[in-house]
C-alpha cells in the first residue's frame, strides 16, 4: 500500500512515499511562485526516486499552507496535524514538537500515538520564524546557512528585540555601527528567535522528548538557544523538513486503512 | 447592474426602481461599480444563508439604511449619529421623540460595516482615510471608528449634528470623538460610565456607578435636546423600551434554538445581520421585527426537517467577538464541521433577564442597566464560561481582538477559567472584529482546522 504526503511550505515544498509505514524516498525543491506546480515537481522528483509513477499512489493528503492548492491530493490535512504524526513515527519517545518554518512556527503537544494534545502557532508576526532570520542574513550579507555555525563562537550575543522583525531589523543596523562582531550579532539573533517560540510554547508546556523539526532546525545556533531557553535537550530529526510530508504520507495510509 | 444584489436582499422591483435615482447616486458616492456588486452577490451566496427570506430581509435593511446614510444630508435638517458600543434604548428614545422627515438617526461604523465590509469587502478605503485623518495605524485604534472617521472626512457619508457615544467600554469612542468635536467642530454627547468594578463584585453593580451613568443620562439627554431642538417625551421611552424588549426576546429564542439544534441550522455569520440590528437605531421598527419572526419561522422548519449546514453531531463551540466585518471566517470555521453553538454576545445570561433593582430605573429612562458585559472583566469571564454551560459545548474559541481594548483584555483569563473549571479546550484566535488587514486568514485555518480534529478525536473518544 503506497501513499504520499505533499507538504508546501512558505519556502519549500516536499513529497514523502511511504509504502507500508516504511519511507521509499522524500524530495525537497523551494516552494517559488507557484503551489500547483511545486507540488508537481516534488512529487514527481520523489516518484522517480522511488522508482514509481503517480498511479503508483493509493491515497495523497497534502498539507502545508498551501495544502488547498494541490489539485491532485485526495484531501488536505493541516500541518499540526502531519508535524505530530510524522515525529512520531521517527521518535515515538517524542512529547513535545517545536516547529519553525519559513512562514510561521509552532508548538506541538502531542501523545503516545502521535495524535495532538494541544499545540500554539504564532499569528501572521513574523518574529521567531524563518523569515526573521532570512531578513538578518540579508542585513548581515551572509547566507542563511552560514548562520549557525558563526553564532557557535559568539563570546558575548548581543541582545536583539524579539517581538519585531522591523524593530529588530533597525537594532542590527546600530549595534553593527557599535562595533559588535558578527558572531555576537548572529548569536543575538538566534537568542531573539528562541526567545519568541521559547516563551509562546509555554501555554502548551515542554516535556521530554522535545524534537525539533521545520527548515530553522537546520541552524545549530537556534537549536542551542531553543535549549537554553527551555531549559531541556533538543532532538532533531535526520532530515526535519520532511516530518509534515511524512506525517500525511502515514496519515494518507491510516485513512485508506478506513475506508477498506 | 445592482437589481439583482437588491433582489437578494429582498428588495422588491417596484421598489428598486422607485428607489433607483437615490441608489445610483448614493452608489456613485460610494464608488460602488459592476465588479464590486457582482462581487457583493458572489459573497452573499458564499457565506450567506440568502436562500432564507428572514435572512434578505435584514440585508435589505441594511442596504437601505446604506443609502439613507450616505444621503441623509441632503434629505434631512439634522442628522445624530452613534456606534457600537452605544446602547440601544437611549438612541431609539431620542429618534423616536424627533421627526422621521427632519432628523437622521444612524450607527455610520455599524452601517458601513455590515455592507461595504461584509458584502462588498472594499473597507480597506475608509480605513486608510481614518488613519490619514487623526487615528493613525499602528496605534491600536479601533477601525469602527476609523472606518466612519474615514467616510466623513472622504465626503461619502456627511458629517453629524451631533454624535452620541458611550465610553463605558472603551476609551476609543471618547478618543475618537474628542477627535471628531476638536478637529472637525462636531458637538459630542457622552454615555459615561466606569467598569472598574473590584474582582468579586459580579454580578452585583456598584450603586455609585449605575449613580453615575444614570447622572450622564441625563447630561446626554440634555445635551440632544439642546443640539437637536426637541423634547425627550415619555412616549418615545416606553415605544422604544416595548419595541427593544420584543425584538430582544425573540432574538434570544432565535438564538437559543439555533444553539440547542443538531445539526446547526443557519451560519452564524446570517444571524450576526440580526444581531447587530440590536444596535442599529433604524426608524424600520416593524421591518426589522417582521424578518426576526419570518426568520425565526424558517430556522424552526429547518430544526423540524433536520436540516443544518454542517453535519449532525459535529463537535459544538462556543465563539467570542468572531470577525464581523468578514462572514468568510465564521463560515471557515462551520465548513472545517465545528457547529457554532453560539457567539458572545448574542445570548444574554438569566441575570441580565432577571428584574434586579436598576431595571425599573433603567426602564423609566431608557438606558440599558449598564447592561452586563460592561460591568467587569470578572463580568466577562463569567458570562464565557455560562455562555459555555448553557450550550453544552465541546470547545471554544476565544478570539483575540487586536485593537478591541474591551474584548483583548480577558482572553487568556477566559481560557484559563474554562480549561479549568469545564475541562475543555479553548483554541486562541487573533483578529480585528473591523479590519481584515490584522490577520491572515490562512494561518487561522490551520489553526481551527487542527482544532476541530483535535475536537473530533475528543468527541470519538468520549463517546467509545
Amino acid at each position: 500500500m503506497i501513499t504520499a504526503g505533499v507538504d508546501v511550505g512558505a519556502a519549500t515544498a516536499k513529497t514523502v512515499i511511504v509504502a507500508d509505514g516504511e519511507m521509499l524516498s522524500y524530495a525537497v525543491t523551494p516552494t517559488g511562485d507557484s503551489v500547483a506546480r511545486a507540488a508537481e515537481g516534488v512529487t514527481a522528483a520523489a516518484l522517480e526516486l522511488a522508482g514509481l509513477s503517480i498511479a503508483d499512489l493509493r491515497f495523497i493528503i497534502s498539507t502545508g499552507y498551501g495544502r488547498n492548492g494541490v489539485a491532485f491530493a485526495n484531501r488536505a490535512a493541516s500541518e499540526i496535524i502531519c508535524h505530530a504524526r510524522g515525529v512520531n513515527l521517527l521518535i515515538p519517545a517524542a512529547r513535545t514538537v517545536i516547529d519553525i518554518g519559513g512562514q510561521d512556527s509552532k508548538v506541538i503537544g502531542i501523545r503516545e500515538d502521535g495524535t495532538v494534545s494541544d499545540f500554539v502557532m504564532n499569528d501572521k508576526c513574523a518574529a521567531g520564524t524563518g523569515r526573521f532570520l532570512e531578513v538578518m542574513a540579508g542585513v548581515l550579507g551572509i547566507d542563511i546557512e552560514e548562520m549557525g555555525p558563526i553564532s557557535l563562537t559568539s563570546k558575548e550575543p548581543c541582545h536583539i528585540s524579539s517581538t519585531c522583525t522591523i524593530f529588530a531589523e533597525t537594532e542590527m543596523v546600530s549595534l553593527r555601527a557599535e562595533g559588535r562582531t558578527r558572531e555576537d550579532l548572529v548569536a543575538g539573533i538566534h537568542r531573539a528567535v528562541a526567545s519568541r517560540v521559547a516563551v509562546m510554547g509555554r501555554t502548551v508546556g515542554y516535556r521530554e522528548q522535545v524534537v525539533f523539526t521545520g527548515g530553522v532546525a537546520k541552524n545549530i545556533g537556534v537549536k542551542n538557544s531553543l535549549e537554553d531557553g527551555i531549559g531541556l535537550p533538543i532532538l532533531i530529526p535526520e532530515e526535519p523538513q520532511i516530518m509534515g510530508a511524512l506525517g500525511a504520507a502515514l496519515l494518507a495510509r491510516t485513512e485508506l486503512n478506513v475506508l477498506a | 447592474m445592482y437589481t439583482e444584489l437588491f433582489k437578494l436582499c429582498s428588495v422588491e422591483p417596484d421598489e428598486i426602481e422607485r428607489e433607483r435615482p437615490r441608489i445610483d447616486k448614493a452608489f456613485k458616492i460610494l464608488g460602488i461599480g459592476e465588479e464590486d456588486v457582482k462581487r457583493g452577490e458572489k459573497r452573499l451566496r458564499q457565506y450567506l444563508d440568502v436562500e432564507l427570506l428572514g435572512v434578505r430581509r435584514f440585508l435589505g435593511i441594511w442596504m437601505r439604511e446604506l443609502v439613507n446614510l450616505v444621503l441623509a444630508r441632503e434629505e434631512h435638517e439634522k442628522i445624530v449619529y452613534s456606534d457600537f458600543p452605544m446602547e440601544l434604548r437611549p438612541l431609539m428614545s431620542m429618534m423616536l421623540s424627533t421627526d422621521e422627515r427632519e432628523v437622521y438617526f444612524a450607527t455610520p461604523g455599524q452601517i458601513i460595516n455590515m455592507t461595504i465590509g461584509q458584502i462588498f469587502d472594499k473597507l480597506t478605503p475608509f480605513l486608510e482615510a481614518g488613519e490619514e485623518s487623526g487615528l493613525p495605524p499602528g496605534a491600536a485604534h479601533c477601525a469602527l471608528y476609523q472606518t466612519r472617521l474615514g467616510a466623513m472626512v472622504n465626503g461619502v457619508i456627511p458629517f453629524p449634528d451631533l454624535s452620541v457615544i458611550a465610553s463605558y467600554h472603551c476609551d476609543q469612542p471618547s478618543e475618537a470623538e474628542e477627535l471628531l468635536h476638536e478637529v472637525y467642530g462636531v458637538p459630542v454627547a457622552h454615555l459615561d460610565s466606569c467598569p472598574d468594578a473590584n474582582w468579586g463584585d459580579w454580578p452585583k453593580f456598584n450603586d455609585h456607578r449605575v449613580r453615575y451613568c444614570a447622572s450622564q443620562a441625563r447630561k446626554l439627554f440634555e445635551t440632544f435636546e439642546k443640539v437637536i431642538g426637541c423634547q425627550m417625551t415619555e412616549e418615545a421611552i416606553h415605544a422604544t423600551n416595548r419595541a427593544n424588549a420584543i425584538y430582544r426576546l425573540k432574538f434570544q429564542q432565535l438564538v437559543e434554538l439555533i444553539g440547542h439544534a443538531d445539526p446547526q441550522p443557519i451560519s452564524q455569520a446570517s444571524l450576526a445581520h440580526a444581531f447587530f440590528l440590536n444596535s442599529m437605531p433604524t426608524r424600520d421598527i416593524e421591518g426589522k421585527q417582521e424578518a426576526l419572526e419570518i426568520l425565526y419561522e424558517e430556522v424552526q422548519q429547518r430544526v423540524d426537517q433536520g436540516k443544518g449546514i454542517v453535519e449532525k453531531g459535529a463537535p459544538g463551540v462556543f465563539c467570542t467577538a468572531t470577525i464581523s466585518v468578514d462572514p468568510s471566517i465564521t463560515r471557515m470555521i462551520e465548513q472545517t464541521g465545528l457547529a457554532i453553538r453560539v457567539q458572545i454576545p448574542f445570548w444574554l445570561g438569566p441575570w441580565v433577564l432577571t428584574k434586579h433593582p436598576y431595571r425599573d430605573w433603567a426602564d423609566r429612562i431608557g438606558v440599558g442597566p449598564c447592561l452586563d458585559i460592561p460591568h467587569s472583566c470578572e463580568a466577562h469571564v463569567a458570562i464565557n464560561l455560562e455562555n459555555c454551560k448553557a450550550f453544552n459545548v465541546d470547545g471554544a474559541i476565544n478570539f483575540y481582538p487586536f485593537s478591541c481594548r474591551e474584548w483583548a483584555a480577558t482572553v487568556m483569563i477566559t481560557k484559563k477559567a474554562i480549561e479549568k473549571e469545564l475541562g475543555i479546550p479553548v483554541l486562541i484566535l487573533e483578529g480585528d472584529c473591523y479590519d481584515t488587514r490584522n490577520y491572515s486568514a490562512g494561518q487561522l485555518r490551520t489553526r481551527v482546522e487542527t482544532f476541530a480534529e483535535l475536537l473530533r478525536a475528543a468527541k470519538a473518544a468520549k463517546a467509545a
